[in-house]
């Protein structure tokens, strides 16, 4: 590698050649030279060609990476773009879902709602088809199913039933002067005060039809159901509705009957009110304004 | 815009920007209440600050809350409907349910009388 490889070298090498033959061992140095700078040229050849080869394998390899990240960084924003579709497309799911929980909530809570509105509808609508439409307290169809009910109660418990019929005396003579509209308000306020005074559980006061008012009375005897009869008169009394047309008092007064039994398989709930609706006819037929019960007494109430 | 039966009756007052319903609306099923549907839609394409007005309405079976919550999620899609329930306080299920359809929309506004 200490050998000059330069043109004036090679020429001071030919000079020495041509003058002296005894020169050989220089000259197959000269020629080892020769060889030499051949094989340093091909070396040289070598190199460079080996310089190019890799050159351009860099090339292709920068070229060839430049194109992998393109591709990778379209390849990244692709799925950027995917991931926030995604995530788009998720929170649409999740605001569906929870739209959908609180549609199902509204849902069930309305049901729930609706069946509670109708239960509140039917639960009115049979308080009304039980009660009188003029007065507002039970009507007959209330009193017959009461009245019924308890029959059989106090049947099998052996315990007394009694029921009070009352009428307003000289009804009619109060409706021909005072007018209709004076009428149903009079049986208004009597129904009224009636229902007001009959509390115990079980008892029942309903109208009976045109100016009659019945109370039932479950474990209760006849002295009982007096009681409560001169009561109900009192009340009725201290309302002092004027009736100037009547008989017995310058105020509305009631006729009552009473009647009263243990019910038993021998006899019917009608018995018993065909017995309280012949004693209220004879409270009329005695005069009005007096309750008779089952002793027979006939009591005849002072006028107030 | 009137859809009118023995039972209900739903219509849409332009000059008042109103839907009013009124009776008893208890259809069978979300199909037989795409009329109803409609009438809403159509009501809102007109005038995208509407009213429905509620309060006459004593009876709606589940199927009608069905369509009344759909109706409301499609107008919060919209984005640009201003809606307006009224309701009455004496209408039991208006009390429960009116109340929920505000929280698919909060920005529903609601008002009891």
């Amino acid at each position: 590698m200490g050998w000059p490889l330069s043109q004036p070298g090679l020429h001071t090498v030919a000079q020495f050649t041509g003058r002296d033959n005894e020169q050989d061992p220089l000259q197959g140095q000269i020629q080892a030279l020769h060889s030499e700078v051949a094989r340093l040229q091909q070396d040289i050849q070598d190199l460079q060609i080996a310089l190019t080869t890799t050159s351009e394998h860099g090339d292709l390899i920068e070229a060839e990476l430049h194109q992998t990240n393109l591709k990778l960084s379209t390849e990244v924003k692709e799925r950027q773009r995917a991931e926030a579709t995604l995530q788009a497309l998720l929170e649409l799911i999740c605001r569906e879902r929870d739209d959908l929980e609180i549609i199902v909530q509204t849902i069930m809570e309305h049901g729930d709602v609706v069946d509670a509105q109708w239960h509140q509808k039917l639960y009115e609508e049979t308080i009304r088809s039980m009660s009188d439409g003029l007065t507002q307290v039970p009507n007959r169809r209330r009193f017959d199913e009461h009245f019924s009910h308890q029959w059989k109660l106090m049947q099998r418990e052996s315990c007394p039933l009694s029921i009070i019929l009352c009428d307003i005396d000289y009804f009619k003579q109060y409706n021909d002067i005072y007018g209709h509209l004076a009428g149903d308000d009079c049986l208004r306020i009597v129904a009224k005060a009636l229902h007001s005074k009959i509390r115990r559980p079980g008892d029942l006061m309903a109208r009976y039809g045109g100016e009659e008012f019945v109370v039932v009375l479950p474990n209760t005897t006849a002295d009982g159901a007096l009681e409560v009869a001169h009561k109900l008169q009192s009340t009725i009394a201290e309302l002092q509705i004027p009736h100037v047309h009547s008989d017995v008092s310058r105020y509305i007064t009631l006729s009552m009957g009473i009647a009263a039994t243990i019910p038993s398989p021998d006899q019917s709930a009608d018995d018993l009110l065909r017995r309280a609706d012949r004693r209220l006819y004879l409270a009329k037929q005695e005069g009005r304004n007096r309750i008779i019960y089952p002793s027979s007494t006939c009591l005849k109430e002072s006028t107030r | 815009m009137d859809i009118k039966t023995d039972d209900y009756r739903v219509w849409y007052d332009p000059e008042a920007n109103t839907v009013f319903f009124q009776g008893f609306l208890r259809l069978d099923g979300m199909e037989a209440y795409s009329p109803v549907m409609s009438l809403l839609l159509d009501a809102v394409e007109k005038q995208p600050q509407i009213t429905l007005n509620l309060r006459q309405l004593e009876f709606l079976n589940s199927s009608g809350i069905s369509m009344l919550s759909m109706f409301v999620v499609k107008v919060r899609q919209r984005g640009d409907v201003q809606l307006y329930l009224q309701g009455a306080e004496n209408v039991l299920w208006q009390t429960k349910s009116l109340k929920n359809l505000q929280r698919l929309m909060p920005g529903l506004q609601l008002e009891f009388a």
